[in-house]
């Protein structure tokens, strides 16, 4: 019976959370099923892209959880619906609609009306919705794409994921002439968050940096993003960690992925964004 | 002609977001026989980066007499934020040896 390896314990979690996708992905490559009997939780860095992966493949070679929650929370997003109702998590497949950037931020601040960072931060949390669905709809060249977003009372965390499966950063950068190799994609990432853009016009290339920065530097938080064959993890006051991928780890598209304190004060975005 | 005057929150939204927003509210404009236009900005909730520069963009280049009234004060706080942006700043520090692993499982 294929195993999904347990991964590394000093990765941080958000990283464990994506290679434990890699894992899955590894698991349908070499046995042609996606085998998620005993899974009993999912963290939004491991299902998104997972989702994206069961949009590509045929319905009867995935085996959904045992445990009838997960299930049916598998079972909801892969439907294209929207979560709804009293839950500890919002979720939506991006299709295009200007609207959606409306009902997803809708949904996180009603998600969050009982979490202090959400409730005193709805100038941070709006920004970087919007300009990481900005970045999606303009860049990515998206089939599909999700958004989900969990709150983790026990840990005291708030985590959102924004998936696509679209030309990636390094891409977007070669439609302008810019070539990143395979093994530079994670350089490619760095000058990205440094507000190198794939647009002409000054002042442009702006949204991720200032989506890493009122994480990292506002929330003290985390986020990890991955492209290609490059990623990036940014947490708190600590130096960045940068990841070369092999063609088990890279990803077709894009993930950015950020955990926030949910007891996170009210920060001055003003001070960070640029 | 007396100025066009519009409220931006019924016209657009509540929540200022998406580029391709600014341009079709300047598209808009554009399209009014007004040479002044006064845009209200009351019950503007919040405003993206991206919005404020496209709105910023279009407006220097309007053919319009653009002014705003009622900015709520986070909204103005963005825009003065896009204004005052010279170049990108080289915030984070580039890979090397010590600060790049490579990943795999």
């Amino acid at each position: 019976m294929f195993k999904v390896l347990v991964t590394a314990s000093d990765y941080p979690q958000l990283v464990r959370n994506y290679l434990k996708y890699c894992s899955y992905r590894r698991m349908v490559d070499q046995t042609g099923k996606l085998d998620l009997t005993n899974i009993t939780f999912f963290h939004p860095t491991t299902l998104l892209p997972l989702l994206i992966l069961m949009q590509k493949i045929d319905d009867t070679s995935i085996i959904l959880p045992r445990n009838p929650d997960i299930a049916n929370y598998i079972k909801i997003m892969k439907r294209q619906q929207t979560s709804q109702g009293q839950m500890t998590y919002v979720s939506m497949q991006l299709t295009g609609q200007p609207q959606e950037k409306q009902i997803i931020l809708d949904r996180i601040n009603e998600l969050g009306k009982d979490v202090e960072v959400v409730a005193k931060n709805p100038d941070a949390f709006s920004l970087i919705v919007y300009e990481l669905i900005q970045n999606i709809y303009e860049h990515s060249g998206f089939k599909v794409a999700y958004v989900l977003a969990q709150k983790y009372p026990r840990i005291s965390k708030l985590e959102i994921c924004f998936v696509d499966d679209g030309i990636t950063i390094p891409g977007s950068f070669e439609k302008i002439g810019l070539r990143y190799e395979k093994q530079e994609h994670h350089k490619a990432i760095h000058d990205a968050l440094n507000g190198l853009s794939s647009k002409k016009e000054e002042g442009r290339g702006t949204g991720l940096t200032n989506v890493s920065r009122i994480v990292k530097e506002g929330f003290k938080g985390e986020m990890f993003l991955v492209s290609g064959f490059g990623a990036v993890y940014l947490a708190g006051s600590k130096e960045p960690v940068y990841y070369k991928l092999d063609e088990a780890t890279s990803f077709s598209g894009t993930l950015v992925s950020i955990r926030a304190p949910l007891t996170a004060g009210k920060i001055n975005i003003y001070n960070v964004v640029r | 002609m007396a100025d066009y005057c519009v409220r931006i929150a019924e016209v657009v939204s509540r929540d200022l977001a998406f580029r391709e927003e600014a341009r079709r509210f300047f598209d808009f404009l554009e399209n009014r026989p007004e040479e002044g236009v006064v845009v209200d900005f009351e019950g503007v909730r919040t405003i993206s980066r991206s919005f404020a520069h496209e709105y910023i963009l279009r407006k220097k280049s309007s053919s319009k007499n653009i002014r705003e009234i009622n900015m709520p004060p986070n909204i103005a706080k963005m825009f003065d934020v896009v204004q005052a942006f010279k170049t990108p700043e080289k915030w984070l520090p580039p890979p090397n040896e010590r600060n790049t692993m490579t990943l795999t499982i």
